[in-house]
């Protein structure tokens, strides 16, 4: 079990998940456990000869019941793709399964938000490289949707659709569009490729999304994945996080359904680290504008069709 | 923005399932927990159909299909499910 603190400094809470030391760390390839169980062959944690999408209860837990959870979505059975590469019928279905979990982790007690994300990438502390990615039903709610809902107070009203509208008025940042949703990099980017997807709709949540913005969402996330990897012609690392309305709290169903991405490079070779200004000051330090990043991953995303 | 003969996810679940749901306990345990351990009932949300599984070590194993269902026949009637 996990133990929560508090960093009263910050004002923000540390999560102790000691046993997470002992997991599996880069296995080789015939030793991945997110791979289906062969006929004959070592188990593995989907003991099915094939399956299409899979979720299960992480076998090291930042977060348990009664206190949360913490499960793994492995996208496909085979183990080279990736979210661009997946079939588009299996994106789409990667959505409702998304879709599936955000309610059933969200009617839980225990939960009070759920984040839905994928590590890619060693640069961004992959211990597994099978396509996977994770949720996480936090007990509390955590600093950054925190953050997001202070700034619809600020703003005054849903600071996503404000900040969308801004961006379709300028839109020198806009990567892709299509009829649910725009991908843009944001005006203050914090990272030099940061991007983030929005609908265009207000959707609190996947829950709320018609079935086309599901479909559609899941294009607009496969064309930025396949844009990424053509930008510089290398698997391109990032974090991928689904924003979403709390589920419960005095905040529950405040939000707008967006993802962003936050890739670690600044060019092929180098990474952007978080170094003296951004931890000690809060204070992200770019090299890159955004409206040129914007112009280089637009064209890379066109490459890529 | 309208999507012509598209319904919302929002009640995604089909009635089966749901009545199901009232009666169960909470959502990975106390639903039929014995049939949910080996699959045997196959529930829906919007296009997709899965099946519930319990692994050796008792965490949940859920396994998603979309579109026409595949054989879900563990491996060798899988050492990890109950």
């Amino acid at each position: 079990m996990s133990e929560e603190r508090r960093n009263e400094l910050r004002d923000e809470p540390v999560v102790y998940a000691i046993h997470r030391q002992d997991r599996t760390f880069l296995p080789a390839r015939e030793h991945c456990p997110l791979c289906p169980t062969r006929p004959g062959g070592e188990e593995t944690e989907i003991p099915f000869p094939e399956f299409e999408i899979a979720v299960f209860e992480n076998r090291f837990p930042a977060f348990e019941a009664p206190r949360g959870a913490a499960e793994v979505v492995v996208y496909t059975d085979r183990h080279d793709d990736s979210l661009g590469t997946l079939e588009p019928e299996r994106a789409e279905a990667l959505m409702w399964v998304w879709s599936e979990r955000y309610e059933e982790l969200g009617a839980r007690e225990d939960v009070e938000y759920v984040m839905i994300f994928e590590n890619r990438g060693v640069e961004v502390g992959v211990t597994l490289h099978h396509p996977h990615g994770q949720i996480y039903g936090y007990p509390f709610l955590p600093p950054v949707p925190r953050l997001e809902l202070a700034a619809d107070a600020r703003l005054g009203g849903c600071a996503p659709c404000a900040l969308l509208r801004r961006e379709l008025e300028d839109g020198r940042r806009i990567v892709y569009e299509n009829e649910a949703l725009v991908a843009y990099i944001p005006y203050a980017a914090r990272w030099p490729y940061e991007a983030h997807v929005m609908l265009r709709e207000h959707r609190p949540s996947l829950l709320e999304c018609e079935a086309g913005e599901l479909r559609l969402l899941a294009d607009g996330l496969q064309a930025l994945a396949r844009g990424y990897d053509m930008l510089f012609d290398r698997p391109f690392p990032y974090v991928m996080v689904v924003h979403q309305a709390p589920t419960a709290g005095a905040s529950a169903g405040a939000g707008h359904l967006h993802v962003e991405f936050y890739p670690p490079l600044r060019t092929a070779e180098k990474l952007k680290y978080l170094a003296g200004s951004e931890q000690g000051a809060g204070t992200f330090v770019s090299d890159v504008l955004p409206e040129e990043s914007a112009a280089s991953l637009g064209e890379a995303i066109l490459r890529a069709e | 923005m309208a999507f012509p003969d598209e319904g919302s996810p929002v009640s995604a679940r089909s009635e089966i399932d749901q009545a199901e749901r009232e009666g169960a306990d909470g959502p990975s345990g106390g639903r039929g927990a014995a049939d949910d351990a080996r699959g045997e009932r196959e529930e829906t949300y919007g296009p997709l159909g899965f099946r519930r599984y319990v692994k050796g070590d008792g965490r949940a194993l859920i396994l998603y299909t979309h579109g026409e269902p595949t054989d879900g026949g563990p491996v060798d009637e899988g050492p990890a499910h109950e």
